[in-house]
């Protein structure tokens, strides 16, 4: 059999090449940036830190979708479904090589950060200094690898969320056509769609409440039970959700003819 | 002689339309067997079938076992590396049987690359038709297991590509494991065969040998096989 330690392997190093061409992309953009800046005349040390800034959401927000694309592939192609592995396994390494892609993209993003903050640190202490200076005016505490960790931790939940959600319409979809004739899937799809989105928005606007609630959290003294317990909520939904998909992937799922 | 494959009961759909249905086989351990049919006959869903790719329901066997996970492990089957990006070159693609299949022979590989001249470092969307062709069949080949199920490997490639192929398959066939190779065009594996399997109306419709048809009918593999499709002509015959 194969070991779940190989499929991991060869599923992230799929994942991975895709995070390295849109950093390659994301460090072209931030370059092209700074020389346009240098050309208008307004070239500074900090220059450098600012055009990244500009540039760093996209690879996060195309990261995710990319990484869900190769991910959703794996349950449809003969490539990945011929390995011989429980599909228990096969799901959890997927989901797992998911998360390990987009870790790898946050730490790459963290050293670009630092690389480029470095260059520009004469001019950025000044703005920091006035920052902490700010915040002690106002009595905010902030405690930035508190902060730091919570945001990644609460962003790596919402990335699995949002894969295994992914996951359980393409495979609701998939598993539909063992039942439905062809113009009777197509409604199905219809169907799937206007609900996910539905539920889609539904969740956006509780993150984003839940996010605010985050930012008053890290930034001043609140309780932070409501936080977690937002946390316990979303691994409960991911659990079920996977349970799902893997009784689908047992039952109906089927990879796509060559 | 050991069974290498039992099939009972095998039915499947596919959005509420039979492709198969009441399929019944079984296949000794050794042999070299055609399995044959028109175009969209269900060759390749049987083959999808056995593996676990598409599930039907009846009983599948390979040796002793119907349990998917270890169908997988005892089977290899020609996959067209579509999971692939296209821009995949080849010694990555032998990196990632390495990792996944404990059964890949690293050193079958590469005797079957030299001897079919596949270059490592070419990339995926490179190939032609007929190279591609042979670095599935090598791939294949390389694992080492008690079945291999080839599927139309000899799909729109050239006479000489057409020739290295068979020559591997005769090569690098283990003497004690099955190989079932799908094909419409039969005359371009007649010679290969033990026996021959043919999909026809929805339904595993004859299972005979070689020797059997040449002996006992007088035809020729081809010629049976085109009486199958001639009104009147011999059917159903098991």
């Amino acid at each position: 059999m194969t070991s779940s330690f190989s499929l991991f392997k060869v599923m992230g190093q799929t994942k991975v090449r895709r995070i390295n061409w849109l950093i390659i992309l994301e460090l072209i953009a931030t370059v092209v940036t700074t020389l346009w800046t240098a050309i208008s005349g307004n070239f500074s040390s900090v220059s450098l830190f600012y055009a990244f800034c500009s540039w760093a959401i996209f690879p996060y927000l195309i990261g995710v979708i990319l990484v869900a694309i190769v991910a959703e592939k794996a349950y449809t192609s003969d490539t990945y479904r011929l390995i011989p592995i429980s599909n228990w396994k096969f799901y959890a390494m997927n989901l797992l090589s998911s998360l390990a892609a987009f870790i790898y993209l946050v730490l790459v993003q963290v050293v670009l950060y630092a690389l480029t903050a470095a260059i520009g640190w004469s001019s950025l202490s000044d703005s920091y200094e006035q920052m902490q200076l700010m915040m002690s005016q106002y009595g905010m505490s902030f405690n930035f690898w508190a902060a730091a960790g919570t945001i990644l931790g609460l962003s790596l939940v919402i990335n699995i969320l949002a894969w295994s959600t992914i996951s359980l319409v393409h495979l609701v979809m998939n598993s539909a056509s063992n039942f439905l004739p062809k113009a009777r899937q197509r409604v199905v799809n219809i169907i799937v769609y206007v609900i996910v989105i539905f539920l889609t928005l539904r969740i956006v606007t509780f993150l984003f409440g839940w996010l605010s609630n985050l930012m008053y959290t890290a930034f001043g003294s609140s309780n932070i039970d409501s936080l977690w317990l937002g946390i316990l909520v979303m691994v409960v939904a991911i659990v079920l959700e996977s349970a799902l998909n893997i009784v689908m992937i047992n039952k109906w799922v089927e990879t796509n003819p060559n | 002689m050991s069974t290498a494959l039992s099939i009972q009961n095998l039915n499947y759909k596919r959005n509420r339309q039979v492709i198969l249905h009441d399929g019944q086989l079984t296949l000794s351990t050794g042999k070299i067997v055609g399995l044959l049919g028109e175009n969209g006959a269900g060759k390749t869903t049987l083959m999808r079938l056995i593996t676990g790719n598409a599930q039907g329901q009846g009983v599948i066997k390979v040796g002793d076992s119907s349990d998917v996970m270890h169908r997988k492990q005892k089977t290899s089957f020609s996959d067209h590396l579509k999971g692939f990006d296209k821009s995949t070159k080849i010694n990555q693609v032998v990196k990632f049987y390495q990792t996944v299949y404990p059964d890949f022979s690293n050193d079958r590989y590469q005797e079957m690359a030299t001897f079919l001249q596949l270059d490592a470092s070419q990339k995926l969307t490179a190939l032609s038709k007929g190279t591609k062709e042979k670095l599935i069949i090598a791939l294949t080949l390389a694992r080492q297991t008690e079945l291999y199920l080839l599927d139309e490997p000899f799909s729109g490639i050239d006479s000489m590509s057409r020739k290295q192929v068979i020559s591997s398959i005769l090569k690098w066939t283990p003497d004690n494991a099955t190989l079932l190779i799908s094909d419409h065009y039969v005359h371009e594996i007649a010679s290969l065969l033990d026996e021959i399997v043919v999909v026809k109306d929805q339904t595993i419709a004859v299972h005979k040998g070689a020797d059997e048809i040449r002996d006992q009918l007088g035809v020729e593999i081809e010629d049976y096989y085109e009486s199958l499709y001639e009104v009147g002509g011999a059917a159903d015959d098991k």
